[in-house]
């Protein structure tokens, strides 16, 4: 399971509608934002890409959202998150 | 109530999201962690961070809010805790024995790296050994290996991964100011009214500045954006202006806008006048009206026709650039720098500045961004190359050699008056059997040089005896090793780190170095005192190293010498000239007024005291081809770089499970127009050949990619882009052009 602490920037005057479309991004809580064009989020998702795959998804979903951010990322290793992948072996 | 480690990892994950808003949180400070300041360990960013410990381990990483980064971290920092338990990290020596590597103790391997290096240098001379460095390791490491093979052993065959990486633009930076480095900063970035980004995809290789543009263009008025570049990559969608060009045709675009800017006034006379001489070749020995008769030469649609970009374009963006009363920033890597004339693309870059007058005021700068984390502060201001001395001093300069002896404390004459080898010729003396022994560390040529698998063939022959000290094995370089040397990794251990804007700072140890592993400092020092040099390498902790260094820096063009330990730890990084205690450090040099070198009462706002006359040279470069174009047997442009999740060689990044489900095998980006003529779909494996070498890659079909040009990841080890590439150097900078050769593409497996 991971945990993660996200910026999501925005253009300009977008982050209020961003953050109402992304209420149901799952494992995604909006915990506040500049009215204008930040939001700060807290993730949780399995491990094994989920972050970038969030990531991913938002930007490419999103015309508006210019990148997102993390600003802390930690692994909780006493549960892993159900279907969460299971990482190959290093190279 | 019970708070669970979910519930304060969660806590911790808001606090920092909320900082990064700048809003207020319940923070959580739990028993038994501990945060240490640090500096995150890929790109030349610099960014700043916390690293926290529990329990002896690194548990997680924060970004520093106080630092330039703001807090923000890109995704690759934030999972820096998951390389120190690598499954693959080096735990103890190894020796290879009967043609295996086996386990040794310390003293084994060490005494067999001495009587290998003795034996050599007795038998061959001291220009038979080498050393391979990296712009990944600390100050003081970089120091103390330069110290030991130029003063010691007495061979300036010191070299390093930032030969690859950052030497053009040291060539540009010398030739066109006679000093390296920088003279902005990144706070320009928020005074841009245009940025220029010149063979750079920052949104993927320095994502935290490229975040500073993002906002810089969301916030700025009428802020404009224009990205030179062959691929339309995510850097582009900040862009106003992309333009797309046949790759190595960049120089005729770039004298096609200063051709504009004269042909319509947008030059900054006074500044010409007052601040300026004009060269070609190696002499400055040109006028403004030649350089205004060598750029009548390429219009617009000369350039247009020489590059495939649009000729309008070229005049755009030189009508931005220029605007009178407009600032301008200019960013760029190696894109420009990885080419056989990558210094002449740089003072092309610098000429926009100068002829503009558009430089040393906030918001207009030429920016090369960096590589690698200490290419900077350890290998170029260290002097750690093998023409280079330390803080701007040159091997072929009698009285620099002088100067340094006498800091040393060795015999005049110790420091040989001859350039030691460059990357390329170091490795072709090695595969001529002329090096006998090569010190490797925190670095990977044995995937990263061009046309690897040539070197990797002479390095297989075992006539050279190949010593690797490394975090982690195996790499591609420490299977082929003879010893490898366990090294200790970013948090554990201790020094300075100095990132593309001339900031320094210090990275704290956090944990103890896992197993058997030590600091490179601690190995260096140990062999000095096994070759018998001792003396030359005394100190007891890098720290120690540190002192000696701000003498070496006292009184140069890059004077630090204010910069105590003491100063570095408790700032959030410090950008030098910094000449005494207290001093802030400087933003801008040569700027009167900010640059502590430049007299109070200098009569003009810059002073370019880099050069004896103090004028700054524009450089007269014609539009040459790269030294490999497409042709009817190759009859594509191949090209390589980064991707966002993963850095170099991925020997860290690929650690990281996150990262590795994500591109963690290199594909090759075509254009869809291609890929329909070749019969190839995005899955399909295709075979890349050139001249040199060929490789298997997964083919990706984007519209981004040029129709022509192939591009392909460089991180992958297994499917290695540099068995493809070609290993010819730029005359000046001796920087290979790993950017551009010539290849063809075909099917080998459908998807």
């Amino acid at each position: 399971m991971i945990v993660a602490g996200v910026i999501i920037e925005t253009a300009p005057g977008a982050a209020p509608r961003v953050a109402a479309r992304l209420l149901h991004e799952p494992g995604l809580e909006l915990l506040g934002g500049d009215g204008d064009r930040r939001l700060a989020a807290m993730f949780t998702g399995p491990a094994g890409g989920a972050l970038e795959a969030l990531a991913e998804r938002l930007v490419h979903a999103f015309p508006d959202v210019i990148g997102v951010f993390p600003t802390y990322v930690a692994e909780d290793p006493e549960e892993a998150a159900p279907g969460a992948k299971p990482a190959r072996d290093p190279p | 109530m019970s708070f669970t480690r979910r519930d304060f990892l969660k806590a911790s994950a808001a606090a920092s999201a909320l900082a990064g808003l700048g809003l207020p949180s319940d923070a959580l400070a739990a028993s038994g962690e501990r945060w240490v300041k640090s500096v995150c360990r890929y790109c030349g960013t610099g960014c700043g961070l916390y690293v926290g410990v529990r329990d002896g381990k690194v548990f997680a990483v924060k970004g520093d809010r106080d630092n330039h980064n703001r807090g923000l971290l890109c995704l690759k920092g934030f999972l820096l805790p998951q390389i120190m338990t690598a499954p693959d990290r080096c735990l103890r020596p190894l020796v290879r024995k009967g043609g295996k590597l086996v386990p040794a103790s310390w003293d084994e391997a060490m005494a067999l790296v001495a009587a290998r290096f003795k034996a050599a240098i007795a038998e061959h001379g001291p220009d038979s050994v080498g050393f391979y460095g990296s712009g990944q390791g600390l100050t003081e490491e970089t120091y103390a290996a330069n110290k030991l093979f130029k003063a010691g052993i007495r061979t300036n065959n010191v070299e390093g991964n930032p030969r690859l990486c950052m030497a053009s633009a040291v060539g540009g930076y010398v030739s066109t100011y006679g000093k390296d480095e920088p003279m902005g900063c990144y706070e320009d970035i928020d005074h841009a009214d245009v940025m220029l980004l010149v063979g750079s995809n920052a949104a993927e290789a320095h994502p935290i500045v490229f975040e500073r543009m993002a906002r810089r263009k969301q916030t700025g008025r009428d802020v404009k954006v224009i990205v030179l570049d062959p691929r339309v990559t995510p850097t582009s969608r900040l862009a106003d202006l992309h333009i797309s060009f046949t790759p190595g045709t960049d120089l005729a675009i770039l004298n096609a806008m200063a051709h504009v800017l004269v042909a319509e006034g947008l030059v900054d006379e006074e500044f010409v006048k007052a601040h300026l001489a004009f060269g070609e070749g190696k002499e400055s020995n040109k006028s403004w009206a030649d350089y205004v008769a060598f750029v009548a030469g390429y219009t617009p649609a000369r350039a247009a026709e020489i590059s495939g970009a649009r000729a309008e374009d070229i005049v755009t963006a030189a009508r931005w650039f220029g605007e009178k009363g407009r600032t301008a920033t200019s960013m760029w890597t190696m894109g420009l720098n990885q080419r056989t004339k990558g210094v002449w693309a740089n003072n092309l870059v610098h000429n926009l500045h100068l002829v503009t007058g558009k430089i040393g005021v906030p918001g207009s700068t030429p920016l090369s961004l960096t590589g690698q984390p200490n290419a900077c502060g350890g290998v170029r201001d260290g002097g750690a190359l093998s023409h280079l001395l330390p803080y701007g001093r040159l091997v072929a300069n009698e009285k620099h050699r002088a100067e340094m002896e006498k800091l040393w404390n060795v015999p005049p004459g110790t420091i040989r008056p001859e350039n030691g080898l460059a990357t390329m010729d170091l490795f072709k003396a090695l595969e001529d059997g002329k090096l006998h022994a090569l010190y490797v560390m925190t670095t990977n040529p044995g995937q990263s040089l061009p046309n690897v698998d040539r070197w990797r063939k002479a390095l297989e022959e075992r006539r050279t005896f190949l010593v690797v000290a490394e975090a982690f094995h195996p790499t591609r370089t420490s299977e082929l090793a003879d010893v490898v040397l366990p090294a200790a990794l970013w948090a554990e251990k201790e020094g300075v780190y100095g990132c593309t804007e001339r900031r320094y700072q210090l990275l704290e140890q956090a944990v103890k170095p896992a197993g058997a592993a030590r600091p490179d400092f601690d190995i260096l020092c140990d062999l000095a005192r096994r070759l018998g040099h001792g003396k030359l390498l005394p100190w007891r902790k890098p720290a120690d190293a540190w002192e000696e260094i701000l003498t070496l820096c006292k009184g140069t063009a890059y004077d630090f010498s204010g910069m105590s330990r003491a100063a570095l730890k408790e700032a959030h990084g410090l950008l030098w000239p910094l000449p005494s205690p207290g001093h802030p450090g400087t933003k801008r040099r040569y700027v009167k007024g900010e640059d502590p070198l430049v007299p109070a009462d200098h009569p003009q706002r810059v002073k370019f005291y880099g050069r004896p006359d103090q004028r700054a040279v524009v450089w007269l470069r014609p539009q040459q081809p790269p030294a490999e174009v497409a042709d009817a047997e190759y009859p594509f442009h191949y090209t390589t770089g980064r991707i966002i999740e993963h850095w170099h060689t991925g020997t860290m990044t690929r650690n990281c499970r996150e990262l590795r489900d994500a591109n963690y095998e290199a594909v090759a980006e075509l254009h869809p127009d291609d890929g329909a003529k070749l019969g190839i779909r995005t899955g399909d494996r295709v075979k890349i050949t050139s001249r040199r070498g060929a490789e298997t890659f997964r083919a990706r079909l984007t519209p981004g990619a040029r129709p022509g040009l192939v591009f392909v990841h460089m991180h992958d080890a297994e499917h290695m882009c540099n068995r493809v590439t070609i290993e010819a150097v730029d005359p000046v900078s001796k920087q290979p052009e790993f950017k551009i050769c010539a290849v063809k593409v075909e099917k080998v497996e459908t998807a």
